[in-house]
């Protein structure tokens, strides 16, 4: 049984089919990449898995339970997390209050603990893990810098840290080196090896960069019109005809 | 370190200064002292909700829930002042779980406008059912309340018994705006979206607040019911709620403080401007739009600005 089967995903707005009958299977330990042009439906179809918009028709099964129809917070605490193309943060809030804010899932919380003193144990467990996750993604030297002061790439790694914060079994990570300079995405891009070679987190990425895609992810699916349009190693994604017809309309695709 | 203690002393003054009060003014300056404390908390109760983003405009008839009820119970039941402040919080709070089932659905100004009519709704039971609540002229002859020997009728005892229950409530509210809990409300205000992704319930979280909210806006009217010894519809009505914003808005909502400063400073301006009586709604208004315009952030932004500067200079010195 896979980690995250996704079987017959349909996304109707109006009149617009923005996902189409699209099933996936993701292994546990996987690094899926998930490519397409531009409005192919790969942000609807991160969006419908992680129900932050309700599927038309189609099931999500998340380690072997329906998740589809659940809200993103439920999902969240099942394991399951995603990461958004904007900068999502709590800007006002520094770098450290961001991972411990996001820690949600880990902390059983009522109102009569918030008032009448805090479990200083589970307080002192979570300050240190938020700083391990920091650590993790080589943020630790901004620890207490507010998130808005960060520079784009800082706060794109925020993000992922964030939904690290969850500790999810599976990550979704949209467009994760948007906009970074080669030595940024580099690091990124090994930070997303790191987190399933030595966490153990299965991760799925919706991505432009190319290279990137093609550097560290085993399967790629590709989408277009909303349709899956093949599945394999990036070795015969970027050979494969109709794909560079999708994609570049062109003989080839530049690496 | 420092600032802590800072913040000891300043307490430590106000505490005196509010114990000694009441024997340095009038009667009539402690009526309004007592005033100042059960708007203190409501007004404290209503950032809670701010916190999150919901605007409400049904506080004030939150409030009037927790008057009614302490109505009902001290004139019919006969209950202690001691029952009836507790009891009249709970059967707000109740109420405000029951508004705010369907109010979760909405959001900015769809929950501005929904909240009202939800108001108007509870404040129409009053005016159409006479009984219990006594129809369009509400209720009279509420008891002022006593503990044992001690009667309330006097404002003194009152303001003390008041005093109490605000530091209580107030600091209640502290603790919970310095909470988890406190900062979630916040995250929730600042990215939904996002405050959902990682697994905060956000209309859970926007339903504790208003909850949480109304709860304390009881506590305020019980206190309010036993002072005036009556109730009535119009003491809730959008008018009263208007003042409620007004103090926020000239306080500011960031800090915990903000709201507690803009109520101070308008209650000293609404004694002040008594002889204006009928230019009073229209000097608020002017401070209001004033406030919105040159200074959104508030009084308090003021004193966060301020702060910020500091913190700032001593950075650059240090580098330096």
């Amino acid at each position: 049984m896979a980690l995250l089967e996704v079987r017959g995903a349909v996304k109707r707005f109006g009149g617009l089919l923005a996902v189409n009958d699209v099933s996936l299977d993701v292994e546990e330990g996987e690094i899926r990449g998930i490519i397409g042009p531009n409005g192919a439906g790969k942000t609807t179809l991160f969006n419908v898995i992680s129900g932050a918009l309700p599927l038309t028709a189609g099931t999500v099964m998340f380690r072997g339970e329906t998740i589809s129809g659940r809200k993103p917070s439920h999902i969240a605490r099942a394991g399951l997390v995603r990461t958004f193309q904007r900068n999502a943060m709590f800007p006002k809030a520094t770098v450290l209050e961001n991972v411990m804010l996001c820690r949600h899932t880990q902390i059983d919380e009522n109102i009569l603990k918030a008032v009448f003193g805090i479990d200083r144990a589970e307080e002192e467990r979570n300050l240190a893990r938020s700083r391990e996750i920091i650590a993790f993604l080589g943020l630790d030297g901004f620890a207490d810098e507010q998130a808005q002061n960060l520079s784009h790439g800082h706060q794109r790694v925020l993000g992922i840290a964030n939904a690290l914060a969850t500790e999810p079994k599976l990550i979704m990570l949209d467009e994760p080196v948007a906009g970074m300079n080669p030595a940024e995405t580099d690091m990124v891009t090994d930070h997303i090896r790191r987190l399933r070679d030595e966490w153990g987190i299965t991760v799925i990425l919706v991505e432009h960069d190319m290279r990137t895609v093609m550097g560290i992810c085993e399967k790629v699916t590709v989408i277009n019109f909303g349709e899956k349009l093949m599945e394999g190693t990036p070795e015969e994604v970027t050979h494969n005809p109709a794909v560079i017809e999708a994609y570049l309309g062109s003989e080839e695709i530049s690496l | 370190m420092r600032a802590t203690a800072f913040g000891l002393v300043f307490l430590a003054i106000v505490a005196a200064a509010a114990v000694a009060a009441p024997y340095s003014v009038s009667y009539y300056q402690t009526e309004v002292l007592i005033l100042f404390l059960i708007n203190l908390i409501l007004v404290c109760s209503y950032r809670i909700l701010t916190t999150t983003g919901d605007w409400s405009l049904s506080h004030v008839v939150m409030m009037g829930v927790g008057a009614y009820t302490t109505a009902i119970l001290s004139k019919y039941l006969e209950l202690s002042i001691l029952l009836t402040v507790p009891l009249s919080a709970v059967v707000a709070g109740l109420v405000g779980l029951v508004m705010v089932t369907p109010l979760i659905r909405t959001r900015g100004f769809g929950f501005f406008i929904a909240s009202f009519a939800l108001g108007e709704f509870v404040r129409l039971i009053w005016v159409k059912f006479r009984d219990p609540f006594g129809g369009p002229r509400g209720m009279i002859g509420i008891p002022n309340g006593e503990i044992g020997s001690i009667d309330f009728f006097m404002p003194v005892p009152y303001y003390f018994f008041v005093l109490i229950i605000a530091a209580l409530c107030l600091s209640v509210m502290y603790r919970l705006d310095r909470s988890r809990i406190g900062k979630t409300f916040k995250a929730v205000y600042a990215d939904e979206d996002l405050a959902e992704s990682v697994g905060i319930d956000v209309p859970r979280y926007r339903a504790l607040a208003f909850v949480t909210g109304t709860f304390f806006a009881g506590v305020a009217g019980s206190l309010l019911a036993h002072r005036l010894g009556a109730v009535d519809p119009k003491n809730f009505d959008i008018n009263v709620m208007v003042y409620l914003i007004i103090w926020i808005v000239v306080g500011g909502s960031a800090t915990f403080w903000g709201p507690i400063l803009g109520l101070a400073v308008m209650t000293v301006v609404f004694e002040v401007t008594r002889p204006l009586l009928e230019w009073r709604p229209l000097l608020f208004g002017i401070i209001l739009i004033l406030f919105l315009v040159f200074m959104p952030g508030g009084l308090e932004s003021l004193f966060t600005g301020l702060r910020e500067r500091l913190v700032r200079r001593r950075g650059s010195e240090g580098e330096g």
